[in-house]
């Protein structure tokens, strides 16, 4: 039963259906996605608060976009 | 995810308010100014502060998006045709003659202290009229360059735009000999209402601003603009891993235009 458990938890990751955090995966990958269409992605050592997402957003409306 | 907005510093209130177009250039190549900012200088008793209002109403949309949990996207979309303004906040103590300037490089919020030098003007005979004042003509060495100023004696407050100060009266027009920047005075009032002059020190999810050296501080800055990727790597521990256009090309980095009011 237990192996099954596993085997079904293994699935749910692959497929997608349960986040990545599950798997104690360490770094947190972030993309943004710019007005102007730029897609830029960071590897970050830590998950980032919603104020720290918007200042390298903001950064990068302005590095990218003008 | 909860999000608190802490309190600031509130010094003292401004009695007057100074409001100056900043006109500069990014590049010493350019042969006009390209950018141009609106800034306030709140002066009180003891202390003045001088910051772009540009910034501080994108600051004021960004908060009010944070506090109702918008997607950085959306607050995005909400500063869409507010223009971008200078970020450095320049606090001038009078009577301490200190200067602290706060500023931020991505979520990177820092400041620095330094100690308040009166620069060793020279004051000429040529005057003009700027509005409405009759100004004079005053220049100095200062912190790395050439300024040339025109104050006027009929506001007698020894302030300026900047970092510039100590002459018989405003600062009323403020560039330097190499034509990268220009401050012009577009307003000045007596403040009927109290105008709280608020020391900025804590992000709005109350970390406290990081205190640098004036050396760090410019080092910091100076790669903000040279090498995005390596300042987001070595200071926010963000490593690039892959930065496109909307049709796919890979974007090349490169440094980004600024020139430094005070040079490196």
């Amino acid at each position: 039963m237990r192996k099954l458990m596993l085997i079904g938890v293994g699935l749910l990751i692959m497929t997608g259906f349960l986040p990545a955090k599950v798997m104690k995966v360490q770094h947190t990958v972030e993309c943004f996605i710019t007005t102007c269409g730029t897609t830029t992605c960071y590897d970050s050592e830590r998950d980032l608060t919603h104020r720290e997402l918007l200042n390298i957003y903001d950064s990068l409306e302005e590095e990218h976009c003008g | 995810m909860p999000v608190l907005a802490y309190s600031q510093k509130n010094f003292e209130n401004a009695h007057t308010r100074a409001i100056y177009e900043f006109l500069y250039k990014t590049n010493p190549e350019q042969t006009e100014f390209i950018k141009s900012d609106l800034m306030y200088l709140d002066i009180g008793e003891n202390v003045s502060k001088f910051y772009s209002r540009y910034e501080q109403v994108r600051d004021s949309i960004g908060d009010e998006g944070l506090r109702k949990s918008l997607s950085p996207f959306e607050i995005n979309e909400l500063r869409r045709g507010f223009a971008r303004g200078t970020r450095p906040i320049y606090y001038n103590f009078q009577k301490k003659r200190k200067t602290t300037v706060t500023s931020n490089f991505s979520f990177l919020f820092t400041y620095y202290n330094e100690s308040r030098q009166m620069p060793e003007w020279e004051i000429g005979d040529e005057t003009k009229v700027i509005l409405g004042y009759t100004c004079q003509k005053a220049t100095a060495n200062y912190l790395g360059r050439e300024w040339i100023v025109f104050f006027t004696p009929e506001i007698p407050i020894n302030q300026g735009p900047w970092k510039l100060w100590g002459l018989p009266g405003l600062i009323v027009q403020a560039m330097d000999a190499d034509n990268f920047f220009n401050f012009t005075l577009k307003g000045f009032e007596q403040l009927k209402l109290p105008v709280p002059i608020i020391f900025i020190h804590k992000t709005y999810d109350g970390k406290e601003y990081e205190k640098k050296d004036k050396e760090k501080f410019q080092q910091m800055e100076k790669m903000y603009y040279s090498n995005r990727e390596e300042f987001m790597s070595f200071f926010l521990g963000m490593k690039l891993i892959s930065s496109a256009t909307a049709d796919g090309r890979k974007i090349e980095r490169r440094a980004i235009p600024y020139i430094p009011l005070e040079p490196y």
